[in-house]
């Protein structure tokens, strides 16, 4: 059997920088499907609808109408949703946020890089890194990782 | 109330494994972690059925030669990183002699169907047990070092910063934090 | 020793010896009476003894002369006349010697006139027989037979007296014998008790004798001791007359052990010396003047001189008296009174030049004080808390009531309730009010007062101060403050456009420059490539510039997560974080003796990762860069000048390069942000990063300099309390 399809979300207000997003994980070996969301809202209102489960959720902190950090808290504290792995895809490089991402159950920190070949890259091992939890029985509770 | 369980996930899967595989009457033998030889050939149609019940737990029937091989190069890794002898060998030597294939193949295999090569694998394998020394005893880092056959404290911290982005102390303190917010 | 009992004594010693004589003279005249009664009584009873044989021989001779009679009648003796004549004159001397014994006892000497009476009429009758007795008449015989008979009744007469005078002495002579066993039993009795009472005024004089003798001796012990040991110099002098009785000179008669201890020459040396030769100043500083002038006139009087005795000033005075023939001198060692009073003198002179220093410090610290005795209504008001008043010092009568005028109304009640307080206080007590001075200009005056007891006075003292400047800049301080909070507020979102807002559209502009180069890199000219090339640089050092501006603001001054830190495990890490540029660079990083110290770990990695990148940085491109890291244990004072240190011992860790170095008069500035010394194309860099070293170093109570010189290298110091 050959990998399967990855499904991924992410939410980010920016649309440029979603545009980059899709860019550089068009640009990967990984065969994905992604799911591009404007806000938090619109993000957790199709993780209600959908039956199908994501891989992998990228999550902007800086939103309008639910920031990245509710979304991470309402994930967490749902029940179907409490085992997807989330990533979180910040500007910001402080430690507080950072270490506070992580507490409220985020599995990886991305700090938004500065160039594209950065940015597929830190992608790149973000999707190796969830495969490898998904396939290596890693075990998931220490699944944490800054970017 | 919130307790704290650790799997052992052989006894688990095994259990598992065994449940279902009574449950619908096959004659078989778990051979290994990875692998159940049955007695008779299963039909297309026992095989469906049996995957979907294992599917339940997560657990897929592989089909595939190489996934098969990948999977057992894991499996090498993780008997190589428990057993502190063959912590003397040479993680290349090793694999090719207990799995009978050069390393060279074995390497463009493994990193063909995982996106990442044998050695990252192996330093993830360990930075994970790393983390759950750190996460779940109280070992000192000294210790952790010690039993996960790093050099030093500075080569463990090291590779734990390279890997995870994280030193081991935020690590710890971030997981102490989860436990106190119970997450 | 009780002076006063012994004075006292003698004089009831007085009464008790006139009280004893007068007992002995009386004693002493009983018993000599008493034995002259005894003679007397003794006298009496021979007296009596003689009277007896008085009157036996008398009346023995009237018998012989009877017989004789009787006889010569009878034989008719012849011789009768001659023999009778013998016996009357026997018979009259023995009466003449009984008259004699018996002149005292009228009674007997009755019976002596009766007896004289008829002895005349037995001479008569006697004489008669004798007549008749020759005459031959008739008659004769019957005249002498009336003879006979007559004579024969005088002798019956003369034989009853014998009887009444022999009755008489036995009665009398019974008396004296009475009277003499009654005298010889008194008399030895008066004269024991004399000699027993003489005897115990004897025993008791002695022994008082003695005893005060004793007392006497003990006393003049004492006072031998008092004198030799006193304190005081005790010297008795003899003048020394010329030809003409002017007196030239003093002799030592007597010298306590006082006079080596001032002199140093024992008393025995100078006793029987002259003055002149033993201590010849004595002859011109006046005090021989004065010895004679004592001597002459009797009065006491005293000199006060220095003099040098053991190579040392020693002040001596001296007191003079006339006594006997000499003058008696006390001298006494005043050296320390003199120089007592010497220190005194000195001593206020400071307290007056303390007390000029401290009006003048009231003056400069803007402070006026105040002295209230309480329980006697007086309050002293220093100089300059009239001042502060606006008035002039003395310009009102110094009492509270008076400074209370002083007081701004509406603190006047607070005033008294304090000053009220600190009356019934025992410690200090505050107090802050206004006051509104003459000219009408409103001051704010603090007030500390403390009550102390001192020689059983209450006394409050009590510190006026004027702090209306201080309360003006309070205020101004507040309001700082309050700029302060808010300017930190502002500094916040800085921080937070700064890590967000501004760095997002930076961000995205690079990312689009990289996608720019990667993807669209052969559409371009080369010219384009160039632009987008400068586009590139610029966007990194601004992201460089708000990356390094956040560090910095970032650095805030609390030490909250600070924790030991062993320098070489950071070391380790420092070098590893910039392992590229090091390998790069082919830079050779020496450490030494690098210690553990307390510090924020990623302020401290932060550090060193600067002084190190700088290091770099600055290297010279011609040989190969070198950088030491040492570090020893320094103490305060072996810290450079301008680092307010305040503890007792700091690490020294010093980092040299051997790279281009800087001019040593911009070390200081180095430090200041975006202080930059070269050329922004020729070496790379913020300006932020020292800035950022020194923040941290300061942040972590330490201090930072550099040395260098140009083409040689620099040098960092670095001091961490250890």
């Amino acid at each position: 059997m050959s990998l399967k399809i990855l499904n991924i979300l992410l939410a980010d207000d920016d649309e440029d920088d979603r545009w980059l997003f899709q860019k550089a994980l068009s640009d990967l070996k990984i065969k994905t499907n992604l799911s591009l969301f404007k806000n938090g809202k619109e993000l957790m209102e199709h993780l209600i609808r959908t039956e199908t489960t994501p891989h992998l959720i990228f999550l902007d902190l800086n939103m309008p109408l639910k920031n990245g950090m509710e979304c991470l808290t309402e994930i967490r504290s749902s029940c179907n949703l409490k085992a997807i792995p989330v990533a979180i895809y910040s500007t910001s490089s402080s430690e507080k946020d950072i270490e506070n991402t992580f507490v409220n159950g985020a599995n990886i920190y991305i700090n938004k890089p500065s160039n594209f070949a950065d940015l597929k890259n830190a992608i790149d091992k973000v999707l190796q890194l969830n495969w490898q939890y998904h396939t290596s029985n890693l075990n998931k509770d220490n699944f944490l990782f800054r970017i | 109330m919130k307790i704290y369980v650790t799997f052992n996930l052989n006894i688990t899967r095994n259990a598992i494994l065994k449940e279902q595989l009574d449950r619908l009457g096959f004659d078989y033998t778990i051979e290994n972690t990875q692998e159940i030889s049955f007695k008779n050939k299963l039909t297309t149609e026992q095989q469906l059925v049996l995957a979907e019940s294992l599917s339940t737990y997560g657990i897929t029937i592989i089909d595939d030669q190489k996934t098969e091989l990948v999977q057992r190069i894991k499996d090498t890794i993780n008997e190589m990183l428990a057993d502190e002898e063959a912590n003397l060998y040479k993680i290349s030597s090793y694999l090719a002699d207990k799995l009978n294939y050069s390393y060279a193949y074995l390497s463009n295999l493994f990193s063909e169907s995982t996106y990442t090569s044998i050695e990252n694998f192996v330093i993830l394998k360990k930075v994970d047990q790393a983390k759950e020394l750190i996460a779940n005893t109280d070992l000192t880092l000294t210790e952790i070092a010690y039993r996960l056959n790093y050099s030093s404290v500075a080569h463990l911290s090291g590779q734990f910063k390279k890997t995870t982005g994280l030193t081991p102390s935020t690590f710890q303190k971030i997981i102490k934090k989860r436990k106190e917010f119970n997450i | 020793m009780d002076f006063n009992g012994i004075i006292s004594s003698t004089k009831s010693y007085k009464i008790a010896l006139v009280i004893a004589i007068a007992l002995l003279l009386l004693l002493s005249s009983i018993s000599y009476r008493q034995i002259i009664n005894m003679r007397n009584s003794a006298d009496l009873v021979s007296g009596s003894l003689l009277v007896d044989k008085e009157i036996n021989n008398l009346f023995s001779k009237f018998s012989l002369i009877e017989a004789s009679g009787y006889k010569s009648l009878i034989v008719n003796d012849s011789t009768f006349k001659d023999t009778y004549s013998v016996y009357k004159n026997e018979a009259e001397t023995s009466f003449k010697q009984l008259a004699k014994l018996t002149q005292d006892i009228p009674e007997q000497r009755q019976y002596l006139d009766t007896i004289n009476h008829w002895r005349d009429s037995l001479d008569i009758s006697l004489n008669n027989i004798n007549n008749y007795r020759g005459l031959l008449e008739e008659d004769v015989e019957d005249k002498l037979m009336a003879e006979v008979v007559k004579m024969a009744s005088i002798f019956q007469k003369l034989a009853s007296l014998k009887l009444g005078m022999s009755q008489k002495k036995d009665v009398l002579f019974r008396e004296r014998i009475n009277a003499y066993k009654t005298e010889t039993f008194f008399t030895p009795f008066i004269s024991l008790l004399l000699v027993l009472f003489s005897l115990t005024v004897f025993l008791l004089a002695f022994v008082k004798i003695n005893n005060s003798r004793k007392e006497l001796l003990s006393a003049q012990g004492f006072v031998d001791n008092i004198i030799s040991n006193s304190n005081n110099l005790v010297n008795y002098f003899k003048p020394v007359t010329d030809d003409n009785g002017k007196v030239i000179d003093f002799i030592f008669e007597y010298s306590n052990n006082k006079i080596e201890e001032i002199t140093g020459i024992p008393a025995q040396q100078i006793i029987g010396t002259k003055l002149s030769e033993s201590f010849p100043l004595t002859m011109t500083n006046g005090l021989f003047e004065m010895y004679v002038t004592c001597l002459n006139t009797g009065k006491v009087s005293q000199l006060t001189r220095p003099y040098t005795f053991k190579e040392e000033e020693v002040w001596l005075k001296s007191i003079v008296s006339k006594l006997e023939t000499g003058v008696n001198v006390t001298t006494i060692d005043v050296s320390q009174e003199k120089h007592a009073s010497e220190n005194l003198k000195k001593l206020n002179e400071s307290l007056f030049l303390k007390n000029a220093i401290l009006n003048n410090a009231e003056v400069v610290a803007k402070i006026g004080s105040f002295t209230s005795y309480p329980e006697m209504g007086v309050t002293d008001m220093s100089d300059n808390l009239y001042r502060l008043l606006g008035v002039k010092p003395g310009d009102f009568e110094p009492c509270l009531e008076n400074l209370m005028t002083y007081v701004h109304p509406e603190d006047v009640q607070k005033f008294k309730k304090s000053f009220a307080k600190g009356l019934s206080s025992k410690g200090t007590t505050e107090v802050t009010y206004r006051i509104i001075t003459k000219d009408r200009k409103r001051r704010y005056f603090k007030s500390t007062t403390l009550m102390i007891v001192e020689n059983g006075t209450k006394k409050m003292v009590g510190v006026i101060q004027n702090i209306t400047q201080s309360i003006k800049k309070d205020k101004k301080l507040e309001q700082k403050n309050k700029a302060l909070k808010l300017s930190n507020a502002e500094l916040e979102s800085f921080n937070r456009v700064a890590s967000h807002d501004l760095q997002e559209p930076l961000r995205k502009i690079q990312m689009f420059i990289s996608l720019l180069s990667e993807t669209e890199r052969n559409n371009f000219s080369e010219k384009g490539l160039n632009y987008l090339d400068k586009i590139d640089n610029s966007a990194g050092r601004m992201q460089l510039l708000i990356n390094n501006l956040l560090t910095y603001s970032r650095i805030d001054n609390t030490l909250e997560d600070i924790q030991a830190i062993d320098l070489n495990n950071k070391m380790k890490k420092v070098k590893d974080n910039l392992s590229e540029s090091i390998k790069e660079s082919n830079i050779t990083i020496v450490e030494n003796n690098l210690p553990t110290i307390n510090g924020i770990p990623f302020q401290i990695e932060q550090l060193f990762t600067n002084l190190i990148s700088n290091a770099i940085k600055y290297k010279k491109l011609t040989e190969g860069a070198l950088i030491v890291i040492d570090a020893t244990k320094v103490k305060p004072n072996q810290l450079p000048t301008p680092f307010k240190n305040t503890e007792n011992a700091y690490y020294e860790i010093k980092i040299s390069d051997n790279g281009i170095g800087f001019e040593q008069e911009n070390a200081e500035k180095i430090f200041n942000i975006f202080e930059r010394l070269h050329q922004k194309t020729e070496y790379s860099g913020t300006g932020i990063g020292l800035a950022i070293c020194k923040k941290i170093v300061d942040n972590h109570h330490g201090y930072i300099c550099a040395t260098s010189k140009i083409g040689i290298g620099s040098t960092f110091y670095i001091y961490l309390p250890v």
